[in-house]
């Protein structure tokens, strides 16, 4: 009976230890300002950005929106805060990306950039990219905003290995440039073509 | 026979009250009939024994046979003719808004130019003299600060007052008193040291409290009737396009119709301690290293 009994409040005081403590745990949550400073995924800095948007005519409520509400129910309205204070990547990119009237380098404002790399852009992605970037290059510029992303491997002139035309395509590459000019223009400027072509040389 | 007849009847009881349209709280009552002289346009239309019943109103078809909770009161026709601006908008279709109209209790002059008094009564115990308050304790409130504005105005009327109303931190507390230093205003906090509705907004209409005084500073682009001016923005469009995705996740989790509010780009401000829309009145309280 005593066993039973010394059993009992055991569980008892077990399960008020553990109902309190998770209720401190509920309380100690960090608000999402609070995890604002630990995230890796996205750095804001707010005085930088203070006379720019300034002067594009909203400072903090274009992305922090003061915007009436009816909604009542105080749960659902604080995740729609949270949703609501969430980084607005058209906002940010159409300066950093778009018109790259700020600065474009992808770490500047993602310091863990494994956060933002596309999932098909593995390991090997390097070796086997070709193909998609023939595809659509606009997709890779999406990020790679700096050309000399690509020119610094593709031309490479220090290397016997060629990363784009087969060897030999120097001698042969007449027909293709008459064909579609375009398709070199994508890389090459006309500084290139001028090195050798110029003074009238075919 | 007549035992099995008396339950028959209480069943029958039992289901005609289940099936009774569950209204929601401070609904508009129904069955009703128009009181003389009202006109309602010619689309409300009333019941057979010309009362009020749903359709009056509602554009919705079948609404009476929709539970309570899957009613989506964000399509266009949930109010007949919507969406309107604003609730009271369509009430003044069939209700006369001249003496119908709560009154604004910040217009504090009467036509004259002279400040009504009364108007002080309505969160002030007695009418105070701006000249002679030199603390804030000699002011009596017939509230605590924080409910003064409940009542007219939601708790939570605009998004990321939640958020707000809150103790500030010891480094907020901070850069507060040195944003009242600086800008010569009053960033009031509520009885229990938290951030409240008048830290940020002023009740008091321009030339109530003179303006060269703290509590009488404030942010006035035009009159106070008219208030806060938005305009609509490109933003607008992109800012909801853009959480369109985690709206949908998040409804989802909660099981419920959520309306993310659009977003406006302030024009004028009125009844602020500074302007929010150069960001001035975030700063008075949030300051960043970078």
């Amino acid at each position: 009976m005593k066993i039973r009994l010394t059993f009992s409040l055991c569980l008892m005081f077990f399960t008020l230890f553990a109902v309190s403590a998770e209720v401190v745990k509920q309380g100690d949550e960090p608000k999402w300002w609070e995890k604002r400073r630990q995230r890796a995924d996205i750095f804001f800095p707010h005085n930088a950005h203070q006379e720019i948007m300034k002067n594009r005519g909203d400072v903090c409520m274009a992305c922090h929106p003061f915007s009436g509400t009816k909604l009542t129910d105080l749960k659902m309205l604080s995740k729609l805060e949270t949703l609501s204070n969430e980084p607005l990547e058209a906002i940010c990119h159409e300066c950093h990306v778009a018109e790259r009237s700020a600065p474009i380098a992808c770490e500047y404002c993602h310091p863990d950039t494994s956060t933002i790399r596309p999932v098909d852009h593995a390991f090997d992605y390097k070796t086997i990219h070709g193909e998609a970037a023939i595809q659509d290059q606009a997709v890779c510029r999406l990020c790679h905003l700096d050309l000399s992303f690509c020119t610094d491997c593709h031309f490479r002139r220090n290397s016997s290995h060629r990363v784009n035309h087969p060897l030999g395509y120097r001698d042969r590459h007449g027909l293709e440039a008459r064909m579609d000019p375009a398709t070199c223009g994508s890389c090459h400027n006309a500084g290139y073509c001028r090195e050798c072509h110029r003074g009238g040389n075919p | 026979m007549r035992s099995l007849f008396f339950f028959i009847l209480i069943f029958i009881s039992i289901g005609v009250a289940a099936a009774e349209i569950k209204l929601p709280p401070l609904h508009h009552p129904v069955g009703g009939k128009l009181a003389q002289g009202m006109e309602p346009p010619e689309v409300f239309v009333l019941g057979r024994q010309s009362e009020l019943i749903c359709d009056t109103c509602h554009g919705v078809s079948d609404l009476e046979k929709i539970p309570l909770e899957e009613v989506d009161s964000s399509v266009e026709e949930f109010l007949l003719q919507g969406p309107y601006d604003s609730l009271t908008t369509f009430c003044y279709l069939c209700h006369e808004k001249q003496g119908m109209e709560r009154f604004n209790v910040h217009l504090m002059f009467d036509q004259g130019g002279k400040l009504d008094e009364q108007r002080c009564l309505y969160c002030h115990q007695e009418s105070p003299e701006p000249e002679q308050v030199t603390d804030r304790s000699q002011l009596k409130f017939r509230q605590p600060l924080e409910n003064l504005c409940l009542g007219c105005h939601l708790k939570t009327p605009h998004l990321n007052t939640l958020a707000h109303q809150v103790e500030p931190s010891e480094e907020i507390r901070e850069a507060m008193k040195k944003a009242e230093e600086k800008h010569q205003i009053i960033l009031p906090l509520d009885s229990r040291k938290r951030v409240t509705c008048v830290t940020c907004h002023t009740p008091h209409e321009q030339g109530v409290i003179d303006s060269d005084r703290a509590g009488g500073k404030q942010v006035a682009d035009h009159p106070v009737n008219e208030g806060i001016g938005y305009r609509d923005d490109p933003w607008g469009g992109v800012y909801l396009e853009d959480k369109k995705v985690r709206l949908a996740e998040l409804q989802q989790t909660l099981d419920k119709t959520i309306e993310l509010p659009a977003y406006r780009r302030i024009e004028k401000e009125i009844l602020l301690r500074l302007p929010a829309r150069d960001g001035s009145l975030c700063r008075a309280c949030h300051q960043f290293q970078e």
